[in-house]
């Protein structure tokens, strides 16, 4: 474990180096993010001049949840992203020998080798947009809510990690699927609203099926004091056995994988 | 396919919020609920057959040298582009649009409304500057790749003013005053705001008249810009060993 740690950090380390290095790239994307997170206040700004709430939640409230939004896309774009484009383009070209021969985990390599830190600042925007929210409404959640809305975030870190890398692995059964890597980041306009914007069958499947909804909803109820334990346990026990299925899919799927004289 | 499935969750996210904003309210800003659905599925629709996204693999290409191997064919780039984009957005229509707006008459045609023949013959003329402008957009950004290695950044800047200014992101009655005067003037609305306004029946007249003259004097700046832009952009472009 300690070695992985230790690899991280060497890899945060790299792609902190090769950020610095484009200064104005740097500097533009994240321009270009706070565009983003501007144009999101807006919107919320401007649907809250004409209604006083959305289905029993307030704006300090959706803008609590936006905040989350900002900090999972970051994970999605930043942290997944880069290595989850170059995977079935490895596949596809036969260059997966690289990382198959490392004496180390290849789904880590895979999956975490490199990060674009150019969108980092959304994690900023995300807690400030949180903290804005917060005392906007006043809402003054306690240590362990804090501590629990923090574990659900893990938990639900976990979830879009194994899920976006699941999606990825159906590269290995198709010669080529350009668009594949944008697939699963395609969900998170559905983390935008939360779990009870939903009825019927569409949230009995968004949250029970694959629990998509619960990734922003659940941090947020917790820094809300609305303690939802059940959801919580849910999301946890989904998350590890989704981690552990994203293993062995991967190791099922390598079986697929032939080399290209690499 | 997986582009028509990606294309429509964020539809769906917009529609559930607007749904639960409605939960409370007969009307919000002078839309009922069925008239923003309307508004935001009719918008969907126009947007798969007008947007334009070829930048998106060009800057690339100017970035990596690649674009060499287009720049040396006997047919003009920006025509190449244009008529690849064109395919596309056919493509599209089949796969998305026309699914989508089956469906969706099927599921509850109270959200399509029929427009009267008059505006019918006018939305594909509309539709077909839309699209024209949403190429003059792109080639701004391919033409400001030949010389800005970020070019990129400029792709997200056109998203995000087309999501704020088309009408895209919310309708122009709910912004304020002065916002709904500047977007008025400014082409980005005859992607989202104009066809959906026309299709409903809600712009006539004198309106159509206004609405047609501004774009068409949008398409002749921005046609004279780009060509200015590209020939001066292309002539700094150098690339190595390809």
């Amino acid at each position: 474990m300690g070695r992985y740690v230790r690899l991280y950090r060497l890899f945060v380390k790299y792609s902190l180096m090769r950020a610095m290095m484009y200064k104005e790239d740097f500097l533009i994307w994240s321009a270009v993010m706070v565009g983003w997170f501007i144009l999101t206040i807006i919107f919320y700004q401007v649907l809250f001049a004409n209604v006083s709430e959305v289905a029993g939640w307030t704006k300090a409230e959706l803008l609590i949840l936006q905040g989350y939004y900002f900090v999972f896309d970051f994970i999605l774009w930043g942290v997944l992203w880069p290595n989850m484009k170059q995977l079935p383009i490895k596949i596809n070209k036969g260059e997966l020998d690289y990382d198959l021969i490392r004496p180390i985990s290849a789904q880590f390599m895979l999956s975490f080798r490199e990060l674009d830190l150019d969108n980092a600042n959304e994690v900023i925007l995300g807690v400030a947009t949180i903290i804005y929210g917060l005392r906007l409404g006043q809402i003054h959640p306690g240590v362990v809510e804090t501590l629990l809305a923090i574990m659900t975030v893990v938990a639900a870190i976990v979830f879009i990690y194994a899920f976006y890398f699941i999606s990825i692995c159906i590269a290995f059964w198709f010669d080529r699927i350009e668009n594949l890597h944008y697939f699963f980041p395609s969900f998170r306009h559905l983390w935008k609203q939360p779990q009870s914007f939903y009825s019927g069958w569409l949230r009995w499947i968004l949250t029970i099926i694959v629990p998509i909804t619960l990734v922003t909803t659940l941090p947020t109820e917790w820094l809300l004091m609305r303690l939802p334990w059940k959801e919580t346990i849910f999301l946890i026990v989904f998350s590890l056995v989704a981690l552990w299925f994203s293993r062995w899919f991967f190791k099922v799927a390598l079986r697929r994988y032939s080399s290209a004289s690499s | 396919m997986l582009w028509s499935f990606m294309d429509a969750v964020p539809l769906v996210g917009m529609l559930v919020l607007w749904l639960n904003a409605f939960s409370t309210a007969n009307t919000i800003g002078g839309y009922s609920q069925t008239s923003i659905m309307t508004y935001y599925i009719l918008g969907y629709l126009y947007s798969q057959v007008t947007g334009c996204h070829f930048d998106e693999g060009m800057n690339e290409e100017i970035r990596k040298g690649g674009v060499v191997f287009w720049l040396v064919k006997p047919i003009s780039l920006k025509r190449f582009l244009f008529v690849q984009e064109m395919a596309w957005r056919t493509m599209t229509m089949l796969l998305t649009a026309l699914p989508v707006g089956v469906l969706t008459v099927i599921i509850a045609p109270q959200l399509l409304p029929v427009p009267s023949l008059f505006h019918l013959v006018l939305l594909p003329v509309f539709l077909v500057i839309a699209y024209t402008l949403e190429v003059m957009y792109s080639y701004m950004v391919v033409a400001m790749a030949f010389v800005f290695e970020q070019a990129r950044s400029l792709e997200h800047l056109k998203w995000m003013l087309s999501w704020l200014l088309s009408g895209s992101m919310i309708p122009p009655e709910f912004m304020p005053s002065w916002l709904r005067g500047v977007i008025q003037w400014l082409p980005f609305q005859f992607r989202f705001y104009v066809p959906v306004r026309l299709t409903t029946g809600e712009i006539g007249g004198v309106a159509i008249l206004w609405q047609g003259m501004l774009a068409m004097v949008w398409l002749v700046i921005l046609w004279v810009f780009v060509r200015w832009l590209w020939q001066r952009n292309l002539r700094s472009f150098t690339a190595v060993g390809s």
